[in-house]
């Protein structure tokens, strides 16, 4: 029998790769399975890369900024310096209104539970989609990270949270503007709360907030509400920068996040479940 | 030993391009959507060797791609088996030996890979790529000049 031409057998090769990507594409859609275990060996192959390519360029990057342009070290260091003495002076009045709350060893526990829950953590990419849907960190289940910790950026705002599957050195965190994501999220005079839902283009919507309920503008806060159960109450969210009526139930309010994505490099991942506090 | 250092032209292109993908897109910012390396390989791949090599340098290229989003598993490989295949045909079946023709047949097939990228993930699975982002449509023009930039030096 003769064997089909090198055309032939070019086109019949195509045909078996989209194929097996339709077959891929449909054994996840009706499962929703967002998971595959395909999808985590690709993962586990390629993040090693990214966390070992990420570290050798940031490696080159601190060699610029920490031994060869040091033209701003000086004033850097006398900021931090001030930050650092307003920060251990704010310290030491919350240690002493929590003395006047709580036993000595009542505050000895709760600190010594606040000792080791943060950790730090790089950005080592970003999602190859849609950047807003989702960051990849250098921290995995080596470093006591799970799925659905709390990712906050370096000013306390809320990021996202961690997203399986984890792997031994690295995570995935679902961002809060992303079109898939929920935080149960109430406004800073407590009058209206909701839950925030982003849109996949660096914004979020509060959603579900009646026509009928109080009145929020511009220029508002927004928290975390902890009804949720996965974030704990009064961590900073965003702002609100417009509010409209949707139709005839709900008002449209948009939410600008607190947190910048451009340029995020570090982040920190709470291990400590906060609502036991 | 220069069929041999040939040969490994292409996998050391497929490596750099993982390199400068990740890289690219290790801190998020502004111009991350510019270029994409991945579709830069596939379609040197493809020029090179043709539809054969270039569906399957699509299919792993878009797999890697596809495991570092959020969203479906495979609709990146379904894409960029696509172009691969769609390049490396008619690269062979079309007379592209100008410079000019080339590029723009390159920007052809890196717009239509796009295009199906974009429509297939927001009609079909219901998710929503950055449109409004500027970058995101200069994506094809990036992946041009580079690709053809590169396609020039390799075969020089």
């Amino acid at each position: 029998m003769a064997l089909p031409s090198k055309e032939k057998r070019n086109f019949y090769l195509f045909l078996i790769l989209v194929l097996a990507h339709l077959i891929l594409l449909s054994i996840q859609v009706p499962l929703n399975q967002d998971n595959p275990l395909i999808k985590q060996a690709f993962l586990a192959i390629v993040t090693p890369v990214q966390a070992g390519l990420s570290w050798l360029w940031q490696g080159m990057e601190s060699l610029w900024t920490d031994y060869i342009f040091l033209r701003r070290v000086r004033s850097e260091n006398q900021r931090l310096e001030a930050e650092n003495l307003l920060l251990r002076q704010e310290n030491l009045i919350l240690r002493q209104v929590l003395e006047k709350l709580e036993k000595e060893a009542e505050i000895k526990e709760r600190l010594s539970q606040l000792a080791s829950p943060v950790v730090v953590a790089s950005v080592i990419g970003s999602d190859a989609g849609n950047i807003f849907q989702s960051l990849i960190l250098n921290r995995g289940s080596q470093h006591g990270i799970k799925a659905d910790m709390m990712v906050l950026d370096p000013e306390g705002n809320l990021v996202g949270r961690v997203i399986g599957p984890v792997l031994r050195w690295s995570c995935r965190v679902q961002l809060i503007t992303d079109e898939n994501s929920g935080t149960a999220v109430i406004t800073s005079n407590r009058a209206v709360s909701g839950v925030l839902r982003g849109d996949g283009r660096g914004r979020c919507y509060l959603d579900y907030v009646l026509v009928t309920s109080p009145e929020v503008s511009p220029g508002e806060e927004v928290m975390t509400s902890g009804l949720d159960g996965l974030y704990p109450a009064g961590i900073r969210v965003g702002r609100i920068i417009s509010v409209s009526i949707e139709n005839a139930i709900f008002k449209k309010i948009e939410v600008e996040p607190f947190f910048q994505l451009n340029g995020l490099r570090q982040v920190a991942i709470i291990r400590f479940d906060l609502s036991r506090i | 030993m220069k069929e041999i250092s040939k040969s490994l032209i292409s996998p050391l292109i497929f490596g750099i391009a993982l390199i400068l993908q990740i890289l690219w897109r290790s801190v998020p910012h502004s111009y991350v959507d510019l270029f994409n390396f991945l579709s830069v390989a596939v379609i040197l791949l493809a020029l090179r060797h043709g539809e054969g090599a270039g569906a399957i340098g699509g299919s792993v290229a878009g797999l890697i791609q596809d495991s570092l989003t959020l969203h479906l598993f495979g609709l990146a490989g379904l894409t960029k088996t696509c172009l691969g295949f769609a390049v490396g045909l008619a690269y062979r079946k079309l007379n592209l030996a100008s410079f000019i023709n080339q590029l723009l047949f390159i920007f052809a097939a890196g717009s239509l890979e796009l295009f199906l990228w974009a429509g297939l993930a927001n009609l079909i699975f219901a998710f929503h790529p950055p449109l409004e982002s500027g970058t995101f449509w200069l994506q094809p023009l990036g992946t041009t000049l580079l690709s053809g930039f590169l396609f020039r030096l390799v075969k020089s």
